[in-house]
């Protein structure tokens, strides 16, 4: 017969103890709910019906055009018809339908009309060069039909070594090298122009030769004849008719789709440098952001798969365009409840959430506000007589003043300084021990003194001289050489991770490799020079020195992101040209790029997310929450503080993290806040404030927050698994969430095990003191959670005391079990 | 009492001084950790304790500032303590506020230098712990506070101000040699930051900050290493009060015996006025302390005036377009000022094709803030030259001005700041071929009958020749042996001997000193020692300029082995061997064989040369050391030294051999005089033919002739191995032909082993009549 051992027992009511505790934490986590109907049908009825592509030409033989038919309802609704339109030519010998599809048949004029019901649209179409020759061109047209079948994606011949000795450039980022390689390599076996239909080029996609990446397209595919059309005029680089593409343009760009409609057909459009406007669509990459939403096809057919938003990448060779689409659905019972608005963030995010049907949870009591506020600012839990003053406080305005109380403390200053120490990688191993603190007091000064965000980054920009006298010169001991510094600044400050560039145009971004060599020519004269103290460097700017373009081996000009190439005078610090364009108006990336690191901080998720990856492929959830902030952040003299605060300040901020059931699917548009665990330094420093007993860190005064520390130990256990990066690089990303045994084990016997036992901790003092049961175990849910425990919660732990031979052991596991709940290891 | 000698003790003292050390056999050199305070000032008596170890036996206490002293009287057992005494420093009244330094000496030789501050503010302690706000310790205004930072720890002083009160918090720690790294903060009550500061250019990483307290109250100043070190070495001086945040005089630099008007550059300077005095014409003067204060203001803030031969002329504004500078006569030193942030300073000279110039920066050297980037440019505007400042040598342009001709210079900060702190010299002389010198060590303990070194090493510029260095300043009984760096050589050790009466106890300041034959002219330069203060002061980029030369020499104990050679030089040559006699004496005990090791053991010989080293051998006194040279070796006079060591039990014991000259030379010289160079027909011409032999190369010379006309015959000679010259007859047979023959030259060759050694004479001319 088993006999349980004390042990076991004692164990048995530390899980009871956790159940209950886990138990009433449920509240705050809140539980998914089943998804909204999404088969209900929607009565329509059509009041206009438009092409969205108006007036167009058709420029030789091959030319077409993709049709697109928009009904307008009286709602103001659109819905796409283009499938249920019926279509006619006016002149049949000008411009015949297939489809949806206009090809042209000889020169002249015409009209095509689109019939929905009563309802028609008309669009005028002039064919233009019928009878001459319409040459293929390699660079717009060739290349584009390789990306479509995918032939130079990285994972096929666009790898740096290619695929079974066939090698592509990257999404045809070296037309100078795939010229070569198509026409000449593989004793020219690729396009034979004598027989194009024996050109491997054709052969193996098509399954006719084995092909380890399987079928890629069919004979009669516009891409096969495109390719075949090249091949068969002679594998021309240039041709007379051909002309640079200038821009790819999207249609629609923007469309809400409401229940019922499931599609949507997109048509995307090259403007040449002649002039010309032709539709690339069948050469067009689509992607979508958000496949849970939306699925896209080939061909431009964007389907329903979900409620929400997801962006549609075209990516046309170097071109992109996005086209955002939104689909409704009918949220059974749903009504806007009109939450009151505390300013316009809410405004903003309130707009989104009604218009997907989405409702947002409650308030969230004091109690959680107050905990997440202290995290969210100080990086630390309140302390019992903070969290007894707040919560006796009755006045209205009470969070606002305790906002605004928060941001102005050094606590705040101190965490702040935390996450930008990380991104700005101070460690001691690129900035030397001496210049990790000045750097990090740097930091600390500029967060307490709300230094502009402009201020700053232009200051660590620009900064020369001592690391030390000029402490924001260790921005450039950190990043030592053009690309590296290109790299951070355009992450750090604009939010773009422009690092593929460095070896090919970007492959999901707009950013091109003359784009990343720009930017790196603006911090190429910077040079370093040992100073007269030990480790001292001086950073100074030279006036030589130029980046080259490796592929092309050109001289590159300092480049501004969507503004161009500059010539800066070599008597000119190329970085203050940089800077001041990166902090001008015109930037469109900066301050999008601070607020949404600020939003990410405070809600868990950036607007954009990751809060540093930027991308047209990677839209905001909340496109005008973003642009408002923006602008209200520009206008508020790009203070942090005030960022904070406003944010802080919303209703959408205070939102509880319990979903209901009309926003248990949303991650993404606030309509709750977002439960994550506390970071590494949060739950260190929780812990040693709920125990009272401090880590002791190595070099550093005693009592010194984890938050605080000058850069991440190297020897802290419990910091390194729960994440703590050791800043080697300007990515939110290297700060781990990844869950892990290791963290498990750390709670269960790590440093909360000792410090809970410790005599000099909270629990042996209060102990000592002889303070009774209730006491104490109020005070531990007081430092731990920020409230007082709930009856059942008292009951439990006063009865795990009263059956346990050692009052000291049992209060001890009770502590155990708090800082092992969810709600103590999670913001929320 | 010299001016620079702050006192001698009574002759009783020193001698009991003297006793106490003999008797209690102190073996280690004395030296100062900490002064309290840090800082003596000036119109009246300040004691100060002076602690550190081996201070027992202290007979003299030399000071880089003019005082009078003696040891504090009624302080218990006061001078007889290993760890310290207490001395009283009477100071003139007028002795400016400035860094200054001190050194003691004991019989077992001087200590190194220990900074201290001539302040006019009076200095109080720190006392206990005052690591916390709430622990902060009071302090009165105006004060300077010494205390010591605690690793982990910060140090809280807090004070009373009237509202609208402006303070001036200054933190001294490196400047005076500290390792520490401070950060001042100033906050209120509350314990908010008020204002902060840490590395503070011009300072040297120090800190320093002017506020103005718009309440009054209290408040608290905290003072902290930024890295958290700390120690009893950590030491710092905090100054409160009204003084004006100077960094430098402006202008920098005045000419000797001239009337000058100096002002000062920094931040916060309202109400400090211009200084009119005349500049002394003393040679030897090249810098000034100086104290700033505000009108009716209780105290200073310092600078140093630099003092030279040359005009000084002072930047005017406007200057910031090319085409309208300040023109300056070339070889005025010009003094500028960075107003504004990116401020652009022209300056236009007249030179003439062909005329070198130097053109140095000075700015940190003498505390300015600036760094600055010099550009020289020709009439078109472009640069032909140009240099920027790191803060760790003065920036320098070197130019041969290649035609005549107008040139700008442009001085720009180089980081484009600017501000009325941001001041800067630029000095401006002829290009002058030859060189400088740095020392080692700033002091040189001789054991009294053995023998000490210091390492001195040339910068040489434009100069490659041999340079003869001495020590300037000895005392009787000290010398230093010949010392030569050879041509190409980067240093030499000097030795200095002391005799068996050499003084013991006292600082002898002394100067080092090279000097060149170049050209037709003497060259001599000065040993500086800079690097040699910056370790010795915890790395401080630049000690205090006052300091650069001060060298001392002092007598130790005897040592337990001495070691000295016959002879002072050895001659030979490529390819010829010397020897040299080392010859120890030991005391009684110390038998064990003594290892010779050439020094510094990298590169210590000139190329080509190589010592056969063997130890003086167990219980002998001498030993021989066979030097070598190979057939690339270079010639001319050089200076090679060793180290002798000897381990006796657990000792190991070191002293240097005195410097060997070295005297390298041809191995052979051959001369040919005739007294006519008439040569008959038939007849004979009697030809001299001498040789001047290597004292290395021994052997008998066989004298042949070359060249001689047809007809003419002489017989082989040889000249003895004891003799120098030998006659030769030339005989003519009859039917020769007359002719003149201009180059008939003597060869003469010396065997020894399978070496040959020749040398031919310059040519002779005989006219065959």
């Amino acid at each position: 017969m088993w006999h349980p051992s004390p042990n076991f027992w004692r164990l048995f009511a530390l899980f009871v103890l956790c159940h209950v505790i886990s138990f009433f934490a449920r509240s705050v986590v809140a539980d998914k709910i089943a998804p909204a109907d999404r088969d209900a049908v929607f009565v329509v009825s059509p009041t206009e019906l438009f092409f969205e592509v108006g007036n167009f030409e058709l420029q030789g033989r091959r030319a077409h055009q993709q049709l697109i038919v928009t009904a307008k309802f009286g709602s103001g609704e659109l819905r796409d018809l283009t499938k249920e339109a019926v279509y006619d030519s006016s002149n049949p010998t000008v411009v015949e339908i297939d489809g949806s599809i206009a090809r042209p048949v000889g020169n002249g004029s015409a009209k095509i009309m689109a019939k929905v019901g009563k309802l028609q649209a008309i669009v005028d179409v002039e064919v233009k060069n019928f009878e001459q020759p319409h040459f293929v061109s390699f660079k717009t047209e060739t290349l584009a039909a390789l990306s479509k079948a995918g032939c130079n994606a990285g994972v096929c011949h666009g790898s740096p070594s290619g695929k079974a000795g066939f090698r592509l450039s990257l999404r045809a980022f070296d037309p100078s090298l795939d010229i070569v390689t198509l026409r000449n390599e593989f004793f020219s076996r690729r396009t034979n122009p004598m027989n194009p239909e024996e050109s491997l080029i054709l052969k193996k996609p098509t399954m006719q030769v084995v092909h380890g990446g399987g079928r890629r397209m069919k004979k009669g595919d516009h891409v096969y004849n495109v390719l075949y059309g090249w091949i068969r005029e002679g594998l021309r680089f240039n041709t007379d008719n051909a002309s640079d593409l200038v821009k790819t343009e999207i249609l629609p760009k923007k469309r809400v789709l409401q229940h019922g409609t499931s599609q949507q057909q997109l048509v995307v459009m090259g403007h040449f440098y002649d002039g010309t406007i032709r539709d690339l669509t069948p050469l067009t990459v689509f992607t979508t952001s958000n496949a849970s939403v939306g699925t896209v096809n080939a061909n431009g057919l964007v389907k329903r798969v979900g409620r929400g938003e997801t962006a549609i990448l075209a990516r046309y060779v170097h071109q992109m365009a996005t086209s955002h689409i939104t689909f409704l659905e009918h949220v059974e019972g749903f009504v806007w409840n009109n939450p009151k608005k505390n300013n316009f963030v809410d405004k903003h995010v309130f707009d989104k959430l009604k218009q997907l049907q989405i409702l947002p949870s409650d308030l969230c009591t004091d109690e959680k506000f107050l905990r997440r506020a202290y995290l969210d600012t100080t990086g630390r839990l309140p302390k019992v007589e903070e969290t007894l003053a707040y919560l006796n406080d009755k006045s209205g305005d009470k969070r606002d003043k305790l906002i605004d109380r928060l941001v102005d403390t050094e606590d705040f200053a101190e965490f702040w300084t935390l996450k930008w120490g990380d991104i700005l990688r101070v460690n001691s191993k690129k900035l030397r021990t001496a210049g990790v603190h000045k750097f990090r007091r740097w930091i600390y000064k500029s967060i307490l003194n709300d230094k502009p965000m402009d201020q700053m980054a232009r200051e660590l920009l620009t900064a020369s001289g001592s690391v030390y006298e000029s402490p924001a010169a260790n921005y450039w001991r950190a990043s030592r050489n053009p690309n590296d510094a290109g790299e951070i600044t355009a992450q750090l400050f604009l939010g773009i991770r422009i690092q593929c560039a460095r070896c090919h145009n970007h492959p999901s971004g707009r950013w091109l490799q003359d784009t990343y060599y720009g930017i790196a020519a603006a911090f190429n004269r910077i040079s370093r020079q040992a100073g007269g103290s030990a480790d001292e460097e001086i950073i100074f700017v030279t006036k030589s020195g130029d980046v080259k373009q490796p592929r092309t081996g050109r001289i590159m000009k300092v480049h501004l992101l969507l503004k161009g190439d500059v010539d800066v005078p070599n008597e000119q610090d190329r970085r203050v040209v940089f800077a001041n364009w990166l902090t001008g108006v015109e930037n469109p990336f900066f301050a999008k790029a601070s607020v949404n690191r600020i939003w990410g901080h405070l809600l868990g998720r950036g607007i954009v997310e990751p809060v540093d990856d930027f991308r047209d492929s990677n839209p905001p959830s909340n496109k005008k929450l973003l642009d408002e902030l923006a602008v209200q952040f520009v206008k508020n003299k790009f203070s942090r503080k005030w960022a904070v605060r406003a944010i802080m300040k919303s209703r959408t901020y205070q939102l509880s993290s319990r979903k209901n059931k009309f926003n248990a699917d949303d991650e993404i548009y606030n309509s709750h806040a977002t439960i994550r665990l506390l970071s590494a330094e949060q739950l260190l420093d929780a812990i040693c404030q709920v125990t009272q007993v401090p880590e002791i860190f190595k070099g550093v005064p005693a009592g010194m927050r984890a938050i605080a520390l000058p850069e991440p130990p190297r020897d802290n256990y419990f910091l390194k698994i729960f994440g703590q990066p050791q800043r080697e690089t300007a990515c939110q990303c290297e700060r781990s969430n990844e869950p892990n045994l290791s963290q498990a084990l750390q709670m269960i016997n790590g440093p909360v095990h000792e410090k809970l036992r410790a005599d000099n901790g909270r629990i042996g003092r209060m102990v000592k003191a002889k303070q009774n049961d209730e006491k104490i175990i109020t005070t531990l849910y007081l430092s731990g959670l920020a409230r007082a425990p709930v009856a059942p919660e008292m009951e439990a732990a006063k009865k795990h005391i009263a059956t346990s031979k050692n009052r000291r052991l049992a209060l001890e596991d009770i502590g155990w079990a708090i800082l092992n709940s969810k709600e103590f290891l999670f913001q929320h | 009492m010299s001016e620079n000698s702050c006192f001698a003790w009574t002759r009783m003292c020193f001698l009991m001084m003297f006793a106490i050390s003999v008797t209690s056999q102190l073996p280690a050199q004395p030296s100062i950790s900490l002064t309290s305070p840090l800082a003596v000032r000036p119109g009246g008596a300040n004691d100060v304790k002076i602690r550190g170890s081996n201070l027992a036996s202290v007979s003299e206490l030399w000071a880089s500032f003019p005082c009078n002293g003696m040891l504090t009287p009624d302080v218990t057992n006061n001078g007889k303590n290993a760890e310290e005494f207490t001395y009283r420093f009477k100071v003139p009244a007028t002795t400016p506020v400035g860094v200054h330094a001190i050194r003691v000496a004991t019989s077992d030789g001087a200590s190194p230098l220990k900074l201290i501050l001539i302040d006019d503010l009076p200095s109080v302690a720190q006392q206990g712990t005052n690591t916390s706000q709430a622990a902060a310790q009071a302090v009165s205004l105006p004060i300077a506070i010494d205390g010591a930072i605690t690793a982990l720890a910060r140090d809280h002083y807090k004070f009373k101000v009237a509202a609208g009160q402006s303070l001036s918090f200054e933190v001294l720690a490196r400047r005076l040699g500290s390792p520490l790294d401070p950060i001042l903060r100033v906050v209120d009550a509350k314990g908010r930051e008020l204002a902060y500061s840490d590395d503070v250019p011009g300072l040297q990483l120090d800190s320093r900050l002017c506020y103005k307290f718009e309440t009054s109250g209290e408040y608290t100043v905290e003072v902290s290493d930024i890295r958290y070190k700390g120690g009893d070495n950590y030491y710092y001086r905090l100054r409160i009060g009204d003084f004006p945040c100077v960094f430098v005089p402006y202008p920098m630099g005045v000419k000797r015996g001239s009337m000058a008007t100096v002002s000062f550059a920094g931040s916060h300077i309202e109400n400090v006025q211009p200084v009119n005095f005349q500049v002394p014409a003393d040679p030897f003067l090249d810098w000034i302390n100086m104290g700033a204060k505000r009108t009716g203001g209780k105290s200073s803030g310092f600078v140093t005036l630099s003092v030279g031969d040359s005009d000084e002329f002072v930047e005017t504004e406007p200057n910031d377009d090319p085409m309208n500078p300040n023109r300056v006569q070339l070889g005025t030193n010009i003094n500028g000022r960075f107003d504004k942030a990116s401020d652009r300073d022209h300056f236009v000279v007249t030179a003439k094709k062909g005329q070198k110039f130097t053109l140095r920066g000075i700015t940190r050297r003498q505390g300015s803030p600036s760094a600055i980037y010099m550009r020289l440019l020709n009439s078109d505007g472009g640069q032909v030259a140009e240099a920027r400042d790191f803060g760790v040598v003065d920036p320098v342009i070197n130019y041969i001005f290649p035609s005549d001709g107008d040139y700008t210079l442009l001085v720009q900060h180089r980081d484009h700041l600017g501000g009325s702190q941001y001041a800067y010299r630029v000095v401006v002389r002829p290009t002058q071929v030859g060189f400088t010198l740095t020392a080692s060590a700033d002091r040189v303990n001789i054991p009294v009958g053995g023998t000490a070194s210091v390492t001195v090493a040339p910068d040489r510029q434009g100069y490659q020749g041999p340079i003869t260095v001495a020590a300037f300043g000895l005392p009787k009984g000290i010398t230093n042996t010949p010392t030569v760096i050879g041509s190409g050589r980067p240093n030499v050790i000097m030795t200095l001997i002391a005799a068996a009466d050499a003084p013991t106890g006292k600082v002898f300041p002394i100067q080092i000193t090279g000097t060149a034959k170049i050209g037709d002219s003497d060259f001599q330069a000065n040993a500086t020692l800079s690097g040699a203060l910056k370790a010795v002061f915890s790395g401080l980029p630049w000690p205090p300029q006052t300091l650069s030369r001060a060298v001392a020499v002092a007598v130790g104990p005897k040592p337990e082995f001495s070691l000295r050679i016959e002879p002072q030089q050895i001659v030979f040559g490529r390819d010829l061997k010397a020897i040299i006699k080392v010859i120890a004496t030991r005391d009684k005990d110390y038998d064990e064989q003594i290892t010779l090791a050439v020094t510094p053991a990298h590169n210590g010989l000139p190329g080509g040369i190589s010592a056969a080293l063997k130890p003086i051998p167990k219980g002998e006194n001498e030993i021989n050391i066979v030097f070598s040279a190979n057939n690339k070796a270079p010639l001319g006079d050089f200076t090679a030294n060793l180290t002798g060591t000897l381990e006796q039990g657990k000792e190991k014991i070191s002293q240097p051999v005195p410097g060997i000259g070295m005297k390298l030379q041809r191995p052979l010289s051959v001369k040919a005089g005739v007294e006519t160079d008439r040569l008959m027909r038939g007849g004979q011409l009697k030809v001299i033919v001498s040789v001047e032999r290597n004292p290395s190369l021994k052997g008998p010379v066989v004298v042949t002739f070359q060249n001689l006309p047809k007809g003419v015959t002489a017989v082989a000679a040889t000249i003895h191995p004891d003799k120098n010259e030998v006659e030769v007859w030339l005989t003519a047979v009859q039917g020769i032909q007359e002719k003149i023959v201009r180059n008939v030259t003597a060869k003469g060759e010396v065997t020894v082993g399978m070496t040959t050694f020749a040398a031919t004479s310059p040519a002779i001319s005989i006219n065959v009549e």
